[in-house]
């Protein structure tokens, strides 16, 4: 077997220790690489929170798991980070109650980064953690209707919605209480719940990037009015924010990641190549 | 047969006439209000039927020895350790929450990291230019790939002929991608209604048990 047949052949070991070097190396030690803002997807939800009015009321929707937190996390930090900056008030909801908790932590670890930072919120004042109720999308038609009859009158953490001060100006779930959803989501259930039932309210999508061109036609449609792709979207949020932190450092590994990817299929292509025109077998 | 007809004629007034559901049976309770109350029961309910068929089929699983038994004891022990330590100190309690934090979450985050793993691995194996199509494939992958990532942009700018990496890419998604998936939604749903109307004529029987 000549040298350039051998890359039709490398053993997997190298390429996952390749991948493992490449994806931990700009995590140490960032490299800094330029990350352009998009207009048509990341904008319109910058400036759907910049232009609403300190006190608006916003309803969020946490529909991930672990699983998504490397890329949906970063998002869902940087967009609550802008809602409590600007004083909107966000209502959570959580479709899978797989990721409810995972969501919570990420918004108490937000408010205690802006405490730090002289910015006080107060839960239940600022947001409301619903979280995650038994039912389906049904449940999300009912809290239409009545939320507080729907969720229970209580909140994730067994807190009565009367203690909540929030919640008394969010009876209803309906466009004179609700600004916007912002729906952070990796599967089903997600967008359909919100397209269907909730489809003339301005809807926008964080979302994983394998999900982005299946939910690209509803932009296109103006069913959706923006979306944060994956972890490109997140760090662009954080730099409209002029706050770079773990999205921003973790696009440098990705950025790599993705270099690593197109070096071996150019390599595996050179091996394909030149095997194929030596005669020997190719799979 | 005639079941079938008469539930899916319910199920059609229901769809179709929406007014019936803001219909008041009693004071504060609507056809809708008792509709939803069914289904979040029968999803409710959904979950128990799951739990019980899944710890059936481990215990039999695990009293005739079957291949790799010794795993289902591990998941009745899983799930229902979780579930008593839910049920006893609350879904909030420290211990629930921290086999969540500590343990769900880490392993859930770990399974999909390994994608990345998995990913570059078949990607080398399978992006061979074998024909035209894989070539083209092969073509829109990588503009896709660097379109995405910040190093795309030092290759090719997007201030640049053609809007760069990201101005292809921004294309691909927003013309072929869309209108694929166009395509393919429309063509879903017109299969649906074909199907669905099958057996609402009671062309199709085979759900029934029959053979034609």
């Amino acid at each position: 077997m000549t040298f350039w047949e051998k890359f039709a052949v490398i053993d997997p070991r190298w390429i996952f220790l390749g991948m493992a070097v490449l994806l931990t190396f700009p995590v140490l030690s960032p490299l800094g690489l330029a990350i352009t803002i998009d207009q048509e997807t990341t904008v319109p939800i910058y400036n759907w929170i910049e232009n609403l009015n300190p006190g608006d009321i916003v309803f969020a929707d946490v529909s991930f798991s672990g699983g998504s937190e490397g890329e949906l996390g970063p998002q869902l930090q940087a967009w609550f980070r802008h809602c409590l900056q600007k004083g909107v008030k966000v209502v959570w909801v959580a479709q899978w109650n797989t990721g409810e908790r995972l969501g919570y932590n990420m918004c108490v670890e937000v408010t205690e980064k802006l405490e730090e930072e002289g910015i006080h919120t107060e839960y239940g004042v600022d947001w409301v953690y619903v979280g995650w109720k038994a039912g389906g999308t049904t449940m999300w038609r009912n809290m239409q209707i009545d939320f507080w009859d729907a969720c229970a009158g209580t909140d994730m953490l067994g807190n009565s919605f009367d203690d909540l001060p929030l919640m008394e100006r969010v009876r209803k779930w309906d466009k004179e209480t609700c600004k916007g959803i912002m729906l952070f989501t990796a599967g089903s259930p997600g967008v359909p719940t919100y397209t269907t039932y909730f489809h003339d309210y301005d809807i926008y999508l964080g979302d994983v990037a394998v999900q982005v061109p299946g939910n690209m036609n509803l932009l296109r449609s103006g069913q959706i009015k923006g979306i944060l792709c994956g972890l490109p979207g997140a760090a662009q949020y954080e730099i409209l924010l002029e706050k770079p932190g773990r999205a921003v450092k973790l696009m440098d590994a990705q950025s790599l990641g993705h270099l690593w990817i197109m070096v071996l299929v150019i390599l595996g292509n050179i091996g394909f190549y030149v095997r194929r025109k030596s005669g020997t077998p190719v799979d | 047969m005639v079941l079938t007809l008469i539930f899916a004629i319910i199920r059609c007034g229901f769809e179709l006439i929406e007014p019936m559901l803001s219909w008041e049976l009693a004071p504060g309770q609507t056809v809708f209000s008792r509709l939803s109350f069914s289904i979040t029961f029968m999803t409710v309910m959904g979950l128990l039927m799951g739990l019980i068929n899944l710890t059936r089929l481990h215990v039999n699983t695990i009293r005739r020895k079957r291949e790799n038994w010794v795993y289902s004891i591990w998941l009745l022990f899983v799930l229902y350790g979780y579930a008593i330590v839910g049920l006893g100190w609350g879904p909030n309690g420290t211990t629930f929450n921290w086999i969540y934090e500590a343990v769900i979450v880490p392993l859930d985050s770990t399974m999909f990291s390994m994608l990345a793993f998995f990913i570059a691995s078949a990607a080398y194996r399978a992006f061979r230019a074998r024909n035209i199509e894989a070539s083209i494939l092969l073509v829109v992958a990588f503009i896709v790939m660097l379109g995405n990532v910040s190093i795309g942009e030092m290759i090719w700018s997007s201030s640049g002929w053609l809007g760069g990496f990201k101005g292809i890419k921004d294309w691909i998604l927003a013309v072929p991608n869309v209108a694929h998936a166009r395509a393919l939604a429309i063509g879903i749903f017109l299969g649906a209604y074909a199907a669905t109307l099958r057996v609402f004529l009671g062309l199709d029987k085979k759900y029934l048990g029959g053979t034609d």
